[in-house]
C-alpha cells in the first residue's frame, strides 16, 4: 500500500490529470447512457468514436482533413513570408512604418472573417477563397511580432558590435536578426490559432469539403456526433501544432524563455 | 538648484509627426480606393466579373451606412449583438475570475481541471457554434454562450497568472503583522492581480466579437453577423463593410475603455506583466 502511495506522490500531477480525464469521459458517457436520451443533444465519447470510425471508413475524414490542411498550410505560409517581410521593412524604415501602421492596426483589430462571404463571391466556393482568408488572418500577428522583435533589440549588443568595428550589415545579420528570432517564433505560433479559425469559419460560410464543412453539414442534418468528430480533430490538431511550435521555439532560441 | 523649464515650441514640427503621416496615409488610401473603384467601374471587367457583387467604394459604404441607419436596421442589429456580447462577457468574468483564482490557489483542483482547460483552449471554440445552436435553438442564448466560450479562457488564464505572480513578500509582510487569510486575499492578492485580470479582459474583447458574429451566422434573427450574412447572400457588399466598420469601432472603444480602467484601478502598475500576457493571444 505504501508503495502505491509513494508512487502516487512522486507523480501526483500526471496521475491527477489521467484520473480527471478518465472520470470526465466516464461521467460524459453515463449522462449519454442514462440521463439524456436525445442523441441530438447528448453524444457520449462512445458515439463520437463510433461516428469517427464510420466517417474514416468512408474516407470522409481524409478528404476533409486534407482540404482544411491544404487551405491552412498555403495561406499560412504566404502569410508568414509576407508578414516577416513587411515587419522587417517597417522596422528598418520609419517612413514606411508610419504609412503602413494605421492600416495594419485597423486590419489587425477588424474581424476580417466577416469578409469571407465576399471572398467566396469573388474567388469561388473552392479552396482559393479560404487560402485568402487564412492569409489575412495569419499575416498580422507575424508582422507585429517581427517588428517588435527587431525594434526591441538590446542596444548594448548593437553598441558592442559597433564599437568593435562592425558594419551596419554585420550588426543586422549578427545581432538584430538573431535576437528577433524568439519574438518572430511567438508571432508564428500565435498566427496558427487565427489561421485555423479563419479556415473553419470561411468553410462555414460556403464550401464543399473541409472540417468546417463537416461540422456545419453534420449539424444541419442533426448528426451531432459527426460534428463532434470534427471538433475533436480540431482540438487534437490545434494542440499538436501549438506544442510543436513551442518545441521549435525552444530549439531555435534556447536562451529565450517564452512567457506565454 | 535651478530647474530648466522646457517650453513647447510654438509650432510643433509637423513633418516628422507619425500621427500626421498616419492620418495622411489613411486619407490617401481611402481616396485611392475610391479612384480605383471608379476607374474599375468604367472598364469591361466590371460587368464581366460582376465586381459590384463583392467590392465597394468608400462612398458606397457611407451610403449603405446612411440607408441602414435610416431604416432602423442598424440600430436594431447593433442592439442585439451588443446584448449577446454583454451577457456572454459578463458570464465569462463571473466564471473566469473565480475559477482562475481557485485554480491558482488550490493545487489539487488545478491538477484536475488543467487537462480539460488546456484541451478546450486548444480547440477553436467557434467550431462549437453550430453545435451550440442545435442545443439551444435560435435567439440570444446560444450566441451569448459562444461569446462566453471565446472570452472565458483569456480571463481565466490571466487571473491564474496574476494570482500566481502575486509577490510572495507582500503576503509574508501582511501575515507577519497578523493579517488574516481574508485580509491577505482582499488587500494583497486582489489588488496585485487586478492588472493581469483586466489585461485578460482586453484580450477577450476580440475573441468575443468574433464569437458574436460567428454564432449569428447559424441561428439568429437579428444582429450584426446576421446582417452581414444576409446582405452578402444578396450580393450587396456595402452593408458587409458597414458591419465590419461598426465592429472595429466597438472593439477599439472597448479596448480603450479597459485600458483606462486598468490605469485608473492600478496606477502604480508598471505594465510589465501586460507584455508577459500579451502573447496569450492564441486564436
Amino acid at each position: 500500500m505504501n508503495a502505491i502511495a509513494a508512487a502516487y506522490r512522486a507523480r501526483e500531477k500526471t496521475f491527477d490529470a489521467v484520473l480527471s480525464v478518465v472520470f470526465g469521459l466516464l461521467i460524459w458517457q453515463l449522462v449519454d447512457a442514462f440521463l439524456i436520451h436525445n442523441p441530438l443533444v447528448a453524444v457520449g465519447p462512445a458515439r463520437i468514436a463510433e461516428a469517427f470510425v464510420n466517417l474514416y471508413a468512408r474516407g470522409e475524414i481524409a478528404r476533409h482533413v486534407a482540404t482544411t490542411f491544404g487551405e491552412f498550410i498555403l495561406g499560412y505560409a504566404v502569410g508568414a513570408v509576407v508578414g516577416i517581410a513587411l515587419g522587417v521593412l517597417m522596422a528598418l524604415n520609419r517612413t514606411i512604418k508610419n504609412v503602413i501602421n494605421p492600416w495594419v492596426t485597423i486590419a489587425y483589430n477588424a474581424p476580417v472573417i466577416l469578409l469571407a462571404p465576399l471572398f467566396i463571391t469573388a474567388l469561388g466556393v473552392g479552396i482559393v477563397s479560404k487560402i485568402a482568408i487564412v492569409f489575412i488572418s495569419a499575416v498580422f500577428p507575424v508582422l507585429f511580432n517581427t517588428y517588435a522583435g527587431i525594434t526591441t533589440v538590446d542596444a548594448r549588443l548593437v553598441e558592442a558590435v559597433r564599437s568593435f568595428g562592425g558594419t551596419p550589415r554585420q550588426v543586422f545579420f549578427k545581432v538584430t536578426l538573431p535576437s528577433s528570432v524568439p519574438m518572430l517564433m511567438t508571432g508564428l505560433r500565435l498566427s496558427v490559432g487565427r489561421a485555423i479559425v479563419g479556415a473553419i469559419v470561411s468553410e462555414f460560410f460556403g464550401s464543399r469539403a473541409g472540417i468546417g464543412y463537416l461540422i456545419s453539414a453534420a449539424t444541419e442534418a442533426f448528426r451531432t456526433a459527426d460534428a463532434f468528430v470534427g471538433v475533436a480533430i480540431l482540438a487534437v490538431g490545434g494542440y499538436v501544432t501549438f506544442e510543436l511550435l513551442k518545441y521549435a521555439e525552444r530549439r531555435i532560441a534556447p536562451w529565450y524563455e517564452s512567457k506565454v | 538648484m535651478s530647474v530648466a523649464v522646457k517650453t513647447a515650441p510654438p509650432f510643433p514640427p509637423l513633418r516628422r509627426s507619425p500621427q500626421l503621416t498616419g492620418a495622411l496615409s489613411v486619407l490617401a488610401g481611402i481616396a485611392l480606393w475610391q479612384v480605383f473603384y471608379d476607374g474599375l467601374a468604367r472598364t469591361d471587367y466590371f460587368q464581366a466579373y460582376a465586381i459590384n457583387h463583392f467590392f465597394v467604394s468608400p462612398w458606397q459604404v457611407v451610403q449603405s451606412f446612411a440607408d441602414l441607419y435610416q431604416s432602423g436596421e442598424l440600430v436594431r442589429n447593433c442592439y442585439f449583438s451588443f446584448l449577446e456580447f454583454f451577457y456572454g462577457f459578463l458570464l465569462a468574468i463571473a466564471i473566469g475570475v473565480p475559477l482562475g483564482f481557485l485554480m491558482a490557489t488550490q493545487e489539487k483542483l488545478n491538477n484536475f481541471l488543467d487537462p480539460w482547460v488546456s484541451c478546450i483552449y486548444a480547440t477553436p471554440r467557434v467550431a462549437l457554434a453550430p453545435i451550440v445552436v442545435v442545443w439551444f435553438g435560435l435567439g440570444i442564448l446560444p450566441s451569448s454562450l459562444i461569446v462566453f466560450l471565446g472570452a472565458v479562457f483569456p480571463i481565466l488564464l490571466n487571473t491564474y497568472t496574476g494570482i500566481k505572480s502575486v509577490r510572495r513578500n507582500l503576503i509574508d509582510v501582511v501575515r507577519a503583522f497578523g493579517g488574516s487569510p481574508w485580509q491577505i486575499f482582499l488587500k494583497v492578492m486582489i489588488p496585485d492581480a487586478t492588472p493581469a485580470i483586466i489585461t485578460g479582459m482586453r484580450l477577450a474583447v476580440g475573441r468575443a466579437v468574433i464569437g458574436v458574429v460567428v454564432a449569428e451566422l447559424f441561428g439568429a434573427e437579428a444582429g450584426l453577423g446576421f446582417m452581414v450574412y444576409l446582405y452578402s447572400q444578396r450580393f450587396m457588399p456595402g452593408p458587409v463593410f458597414v458591419g465590419i466598420v461598426v465592429l472595429v469601432v466597438f472593439g477599439i472603444a472597448a479596448f480603450v475603455a479597459l485600458d483606462k480602467l486598468q490605469r485608473w484601478v492600478s496606477p502604480w502598475y508598471a505594465f510589465q506583466l501586460q507584455q508577459q500576457v500579451q502573447g496569450l493571444e492564441m486564436e
